[in-house]
This record gives C-alpha cells, structure tokens and sequence, in this order.
C-alpha cells in the first residue's frame, strides 16, 4: 500500500522538480559564470561574483535599507496585527464587516495600490492637500523625494497592504486557545493582561512564528511598491536587494553576478528562518 | 523532530522560490531560441504573422500603432501584425526580460542596448540600408543590425511668458547671467523659477540638465568623449564635468527647483508646470508637439535653448532604430514591414514621425508642417552646433547597457545634496565595472 502511494506524488514532485529545483540549482550554476543574460557564450568564473559583491557599495546600502524596511514593517504588522486580531475576535456582523476591511488591501494588486499611494504621497498629492486645507500647512512634507521619508513612505504603505493577512494569522491562532484555559486563569484570579501573557501569548505560539518568518520572507523580497513607488530613489536611497537583483540582471547585463547576489538573498533569509524556528521551538518546549 | 525537519524545509523552499526567477532552465544559442512562442508563426501557407514590440506615450498612442498595422496589413496581405506592448519605464530592460524567456518579439523598437550582443538581431539587407541618411546607419563591430528610423531634437527650456512678463523680464534669456538673472527675478516676484522631475522616473530628474547643459559643455571641449572614455585617456571625475554639476546643484540649492520636484514623476511634473507651478520647465522636443497639439500657442507659452555657464552653445539628436529579431522566422516579411512604415510608404511614414515631433533619416527627407511651439523650437537651433549626445551614442563607442541608468540616479544624489567629486568618482568605478563586463 505504502509502496503503491508513492505514485500519487510522483506527478506533483516532477512539476515541483522541474518548475522550482531545476531552476534553483540552475541559479546556483549561474552565480559562478559571467553570463550577461543575452549572449550565447560564458565562462566560469568560480567565486568571483560573490568576491565583488564584497565591494559593492550600492549592494551594501541595498542591504541596509532591506533591512530596515523588514525591521520596521516586520515588527508594525506583527504587534498591530496581534493587537487589532484581539480587538476582533469577537462576534457580531460589524466585526465581519471591519475584518473584511482590514483585509481587503491584500488582496488588491500591489502595483495598483502602489500608484493609488503614489497620488496621495507626492508633494501636491491628497495628503499634504488635506493638511493645507485643515490648516497644517506646516507639516506638509516631501514623502517620496526626501531620502529620509521616501523609505517611511515605503514602509507605510507595506503595512498597510499586509496588515490584514497577519490580522487573519493572528485571528485564526487565537481562536484555537481553548476557553477552559481561559477560565482557569480567571478562577486563579488572572486579570485580562496576566490572561494575554500566560494564556494567549503561550497557546499562539506557533502562529506568531508563521506571521514573524512570512513578513520577513515577504519584506526581504521587497520589489514591486520599491518599484513603483520611488523606483529606488532619490539615487539609490530605496533600493531593496530584490531590486539590485533585478537591475543587475536586466539593467546591466550581468546575470551571473545577480545570481550571485540572490543565493546570498537565499542564505540570509534561511539562516533568519532557521533561527526563528530554533527560538520558536524553544518557546513551545 | 520531523515536523521541524519539514517545517525548515517548506520555509527553505518557499525562499528559495525567489532564485527561480535568476536562473534559466537551458542555455542555448540567442539564434536557437527560434522555438520562441512570440516568434513568428506561419499559420498556413503564405499566411504570415509577426510580433511587434511597442511603447504607447500620450503623442504614441494605441490608435496610432493600429492605424500602422492596418495600412500595412492592407497594403500586404497575408502578413499580419500583432502588437506586443512593451510596458514599465525601460525599454530595454522589457526586450531583454523577453530575450531571457525566449519570447523575442519579430520587430522591436528601440533595440539598442540589446543589439551590442552579437546575434540578437538580424543583419539589415544592404538594399534596405541604401535608403538611410549614411550617417544614421551605425555598425556594431562591423555588422549593421539596425534600421535607422528617425531622429529626435532633445530638449530646451520651455517658459510661461506671463510669469516671464509679472517678474520683470523682457527678452529670453541668452547668456549664463541672464539666465540666472531671470531665475532671482522669478523667485523675487513669488514664482517657483523651475520644475524637475524624479520620484520612479529616474531619468527625468537629469533630462534637462544633463542632456541639455552637460552634454554641451562636454562636447565642447572634447569633442570624441565617448572615444576617450572608453579607451581612459579622459575620466568622468573631469573638472568640466564635475564643475558644471557643482552649477547645477547650486540651482537646487538657491531654491530655484520647485520644492516638490523630486516626488514628481515626469507626467506629474509636466502637469504643474503646465498648471503654472512653476515658470520654467527643460523639457523634450515631444512636449512642443504635444503643446502645439492642445491648442497652446505662443502667446502663451516661449522656448529658448538653456544657456551654458561656460557658454558652449550646442543641441544633440537621439537617433531612433528597429531591429528584427534573430530569432524571427520570417525576416524577409519583417524587413519588409521596416521599409514600409520607415519611409517606403510615406504617408506612413509621416504620421510616425509627426506623432512626436521627430524628423525622418531617409536620404528623401519627408516633412511636415509643424505647430507654432516647434517651430520655434526648432528655429531655435539655427546657429548651434549638432553634437552627439554622450549616453545616446549608437555603434562601438555606445557607454555599457546600464551606465545611463546608474548616472541617472547618480544625478538624483546630486540633486539631493550628494557631494559631486564623490558621486562622480563612483560613475569611473561603475563604467569599470560594466565596461569589462
């Protein structure tokens, strides 16, 4: 019987092997050619794309504000997520309407609400409008052109198209604490934060650790508001990783060494991965 | 144990999804890349289909491209044309992504980053090159793959002569000073002197400057700069280069750019300066067209050539080409569509050409009665000197694929305060990098 199901997987693993595994390996070879992505011809060229990527300055700065934006969105969604999903769980049909709301962001095209965001945020866009026409003049600001706000503007609208998703992976989690506990917390005379901290906090581990790794796999791979939005700038004040990838590749011709850089994508989000599940199973225990 | 084993594991995987995207599951001749679904297919004898890879703007629009391919098509049957759209802000960038997953459209436009590599395109029939002005038939090492199809004046400053006439100024601006002069007069009198553009439109923040201002200057006292700096007798930390940034900085730091110039896109910026946000704006030969079309008039609105600070007094084309696709089935029928909308029909030809204001490259020059903005614009240049712009440079001495857009955002730093001397030593390491790529 065992031997005979393993023939129902065999369709799925040749799809999943040929579309996925094929590939990755095929990016690992590449990170070690000079391939320009066009030419019929390269060479191997061993370590020497990742021995340049040592002295990229623009792939340095393009960590650096990758990170910040997985830092700061990462920890937005997940403690707004994690707050608003306990001020909904509850019945009736406003919340149904209000969880709807939150979420629906996420299900929009991430190009779309980027150009939408994108009319709100420029210098004569809805926003600094709205504050001329309250009076705050004064606190208008250049949200995409200024290099400092241009990342916070990034981060902004990020959260706000993903809050919702981890609205619903909190909610979900919640919702599987057993009740009993619940009421034994408050026999032993727990009040409503000693109930979040020794009940709820506890029972939810496990979602908490799927939201965390999604948001920084998702933030890590940030490319289409950065796109949109800023297309990397002012200069290269915006450019994510991904983005480096993708001019590297198509901008430049130089695919091995973008390669290069999207296996060093590839280590950094696992090791996160790894050590987030390490911690998580730690807290489980 | 083995739910975290398969829990690493599907985390892993779902990371690792992001490496599909820069890998590529064969590698073969860009000629053996013929089994291309976009590429041409013949459905039944005699019937020919190919693909044509198009932009749309507000003067190129879909109406026109079909308007194209419906003269053609009737003018020729059995082949057809279809429509590939080539979307996002580079051009190039989309023909190669379609390159790397062997969907090369027959036809592209603007073909020129990719046509440095030998064996995209197709070698163009010598018969068909005859009919091109000989010097806007270029080679890239000996071997001629691209249809010359028209040439484009850049840019010049456009003005609102109402504002000109509020702050006090009476004539144009001619020199340096004047300029300036104009634009403390303008800023006196409560007007924002000039517009700039950036936020995703990374090459609109340098347009004006760069192709207007810079490249003048440059050319001025080289006259072979791509040549020098290709083979590194000269160096992009040049003190003409470096100075004249300095100058342009110090317009951005003496509060003459609209404050908000950075967040705009270049749609966005034209609009406000349209609006009159602003009572100067360098923009391209396209927008004379595009005003002229809408019904603005010289009244209204005046153009001048940007004075240079160091008084070099010069303009540049960007030459436009085609180029038919290696992987192309049928080359004979695409060569044959080249030749039809590339002047052998010419009122084709004309309308492709008035579309945005470009001027054609055939040895039997077609034109065309223009709007009153460009002809002004174009008058404007009777006494410049036709120079090569620097970034545009089609043949052996063309700047790496991807040095343009890294100068352009180059240029952004600048414009947001980065010290130039530094900003500029990283073009000599980036044009280092790319050229020995």
């Amino acid at each position: 019987m065992k031997k005979r199901s393993v023939f129902f997987f065999i369709p799925a693993l040749l799809i999943y092997t040929i579309l996925l595994i094929i590939p990755i390996f095929g990016a690992f070879y590449l990170s070690t050619t000079n391939w320009n992505g066009i030419s019929a011809t390269y060479s191997f060229v061993g370590l020497k794309n990742y021995i340049s990527m040592l002295s990229d300055a623009r792939l340095g700065n393009a960590i650096m504000v990758t990170f910040k934006i997985t830092g700061i969105v990462c920890i937005t969604v997940n403690v707004l997520g994690l707050f608003l999903a306990i001020c909904l769980n509850k019945s009736g049909k406003m919340i149904a309407a209000v969880r709807s709301i939150f979420f629906m962001p996420y299900v929009l095209s991430t190009v779309a609400i980027s150009f939408i965001w994108l009319s709100i945020l420029s210098y004569t866009g809805v926003l600094n409008g709205v504050l001329e026409a309250v009076g705050l003049g004064s606190l208008t600001a250049d949200y995409i052109g200024n290099t400092k706000n241009a990342i916070l503007s990034i981060c902004v609208v990020e959260i706000w198209r993903t809050l919702g998703f981890y609205i619903v992976i909190y909610l979900a989690s919640i919702q599987t604490v057993p009740v009993e506990l619940y009421e034994s917390c408050k026999i032993d005379g727990g009040n409503s934060w000693q109930q979040f901290r020794y009940v709820t906090i506890p029972m939810i581990i496990p979602g908490i650790t799927i939201a965390a790794i999604m948001s920084i796999m998702t933030e890590m791979r940030q490319y289409d508001i950065v796109r949109v939005l800023t297309n990397g700038g002012p200069g290269y004040s915006t450019e994510t990783i991904t983005y480096n990838i993708v001019t590297q590749a198509f901008g430049n011709n130089m695919l091995g060494y973008s390669s290069a850089v999207a296996v060093f994508l590839f280590v950094i989000i696992a090791a996160v991965a790894i050590i987030q599940l390490k911690i998580a199973n730690r807290l489980e225990a | 144990m083995k739910k975290r084993i398969l829990c690493t594991l599907l985390c892993l995987t779902m990371v690792a999804g992001l490496l599909t995207g820069c890998s590529t599951s064969k590698k073969e001749d860009t000629k053996g890349a013929a089994t291309a679904a976009a590429a041409t297919t013949e459905k039944t004898e005699g019937d020919v289909t190919l693909t044509w890879a198009v932009f749309e703007t507000d003067n190129y629009t879909a109406a026109l491209w079909q308007s194209i391919i419906d003269a053609f098509e009737k003018d020729n049957p059995g082949i057809k044309i279809e429509k590939v759209l080539m979307t996002g802000d580079s051009r190039s960038q989309f023909l190669k992504t379609m390159l790397a997953a062997n969907n090369m459209p027959d036809i592209n436009i603007d073909p020129v980053d990719l046509a440095t590599t030998d064996g995209v395109y197709a070698e163009v029939p010598a018969e068909l090159l005859a009919k091109f002005e000989d010097s806007a038939v270029v080679s890239f090492s000996g071997k001629n793959t691209l249809v010359p199809a028209y040439k484009a004046l850049r840019n010049q400053c456009y003005y609102h002569k109402d504002q000109f006439a509020a702050a006090g100024i009476t004539a144009e601006p001619k020199t340096w000073d004047e300029f300036i002069a104009a634009c403390d007069k303008l800023k006196a009198a409560g007007y924002t002197p000039l517009m700039g553009a950036g936020a995703a439109d990374i090459w609109a923040t340098s347009f004006g400057w760069w192709t207007g201002v810079t490249n003048s200057e440059i050319m001025s006292v080289y006259p072979n700069f791509n040549k020098d700096i290709l083979d590194g007798t000269l160096k992009w930390t040049d003190k003409v280069i470096a100075d004249n940034l300095k100058t342009w900085q110090s317009l951005v730091d003496a509060g003459y750019y609209h404050k908000g110039s950075m967040s705009f896109s270049y749609t966005q910026a034209a609009e406000e300066f349209h609006n009159g946000s602003s009572a100067m704006f360098m923009d391209g030969a396209w927008a004379a067209k595009t005003y002229d079309t809408n019904g603005v008039t010289t009244k209204d609105l005046g153009v001048f050539v940007v004075p240079t600070p160091s008084g070099a007094y010069s303009y540049c084309t960007m030459p436009q080409y085609w180029g038919v696709s290696e992987t192309c089935k049928n080359k004979e029928a695409a060569f044959k569509f080249c030749e039809y909308v590339l002047g052998g029909n010419k009122d084709i030809y004309l309308k492709y050409l008035q579309a945005d204001g470009c001027y054609s490259v055939t040895k039997e020059p077609v034109s065309y009665d223009m709007g009153e903005i460009q002809t002004e614009f174009v008058d404007n240049y009777k006494d410049c000197t036709l120079v090569p712009e620097i970034m545009k440079v089609v043949g052996d001495t063309k700047v790496p694929s991807g040095f343009e857009d890294f100068t352009c955002k180059s240029l952004q730093n600048i414009f947001t305060g980065a010290n130039v001397d530094t900003e500029l030593a990283t073009w000599d390491a980036e044009f280092a990098r790319l050229t020995a790529n």
